[in-house]
């Protein structure tokens, strides 16, 4: 791994026009669509978090490597990965500090002329609900 | 704050302060010259979600995040439409800077601490909770506020 590419994040992200969400790669463990999720998982859907309109029958869906296994983020159906220097990931701004913190907004990158909000990926995963029966 | 001592006739120096003014609607109000950053043309900012009315969302200044307060509305002073406010004012009060568009930027003006009173409650109860004064300026009567108090209250 090069000295450039340790100082850069990889990123999901999602979302149309100026504002939208991020989501750390690390967390990632695999995108899938919504006909490959297995029947009984836990899903929280970060476009219905943000309050963005989507196309849910097309969304995509990432699996979270989290300790609860089978937990998984509705991301809708625009998404892409972007590489982000680190240096480019800016704090919310102050007076939004409270707000920040009480839904999981960890910070923001700019990306196709708008803003995306980094999640707390952990946050986010815990608000999961289950979906199927076992 | 900025403030100086200057002549007046052979009488005593007086304190004068110098603050910038603007309007929101109809009413005016002032801030330390200094704590105004910039002043930018208005746009269209992003909508955050989970936020009050008072935050409009956030647009780019300077290549960082800076998000926008309907500071009219947040003061209870609601008699202009944000669309009708051409220019922004990037202010930076304590450690938060944020920005407020103004249906006019009108400057700094330098108000002698004789042209200061104690608040009379014509701005409102919201607006005597962060306010420093009323003063007389050459664009009439106007709110000197508290700039730090008002986005310490502002937070969310």
């Amino acid at each position: 791994v090069s000295d450039a590419e340790s100082r850069d994040r990889s990123f999901l992200v999602g979302g149309v026009g100026n504002l939208g969400f991020a989501v750390p790669m690390e967390d990632i463990r695999r995108l899938v669509n919504a006909v490959d999720l297995p029947p009984v998982h836990r899903r929280a859907s970060l476009p219905r978090l943000l309050g963005l309109a989507h196309d849910a029958p097309s969304s995509r869906f990432a699996e979270v490597a989290c300790l609860h296994g089978d937990t998984y983020l509705e991301l809708g159906p625009d998404v892409d990965v972007v590489r982000v220097p680190r240096t480019e990931i800016e704090p919310l701004p102050r007076v939004l500090a409270t707000t920040a913190l009480r839904w999981g907004w960890a910070g923001l990158l700019h990306h196709d002329g708008g803003f995306r909000i980094v999640m707390d990926t952990t946050w986010v995963a815990a608000l999961a609900a289950s979906r199927g029966s076992a | 704050m900025s403030t100086t001592a200057t002549p007046s006739g052979s009488g005593p120096r007086e304190e004068t302060h110098a603050l910038f003014a603007f309007r929101l609607g109809h009413d005016l109000f002032l801030v330390p010259a200094e704590e105004v950053v910039a002043v930018i043309a208005t746009e269209s900012p992003a909508p955050l979600p989970r936020v009050p009315v008072h935050v409009l969302g956030l647009v780019n200044h300077d290549h960082r995040a800076l998000a926008v307060l309907d500071l009219a509305r947040f003061l209870g002073r609601t008699d202009a439409a944000v669309g009708e406010r051409p220019r922004t004012l990037v202010l930076r009060g304590g450690d938060a800077t944020v920005g407020v568009p103004v249906t006019t930027a009108l400057g700094v003006v330098a108000v002698g601490a004789s042209a200061v009173r104690t608040a009379s409650g014509v701005f409102g109860p919201q607006v005597g909770e962060v306010l420093r004064g009323e003063c007389e300026t050459p664009h009439g009567a106007g709110a000197w506020l508290d700039l730090a108090r008002v986005l310490e209250a502002a937070r969310v």
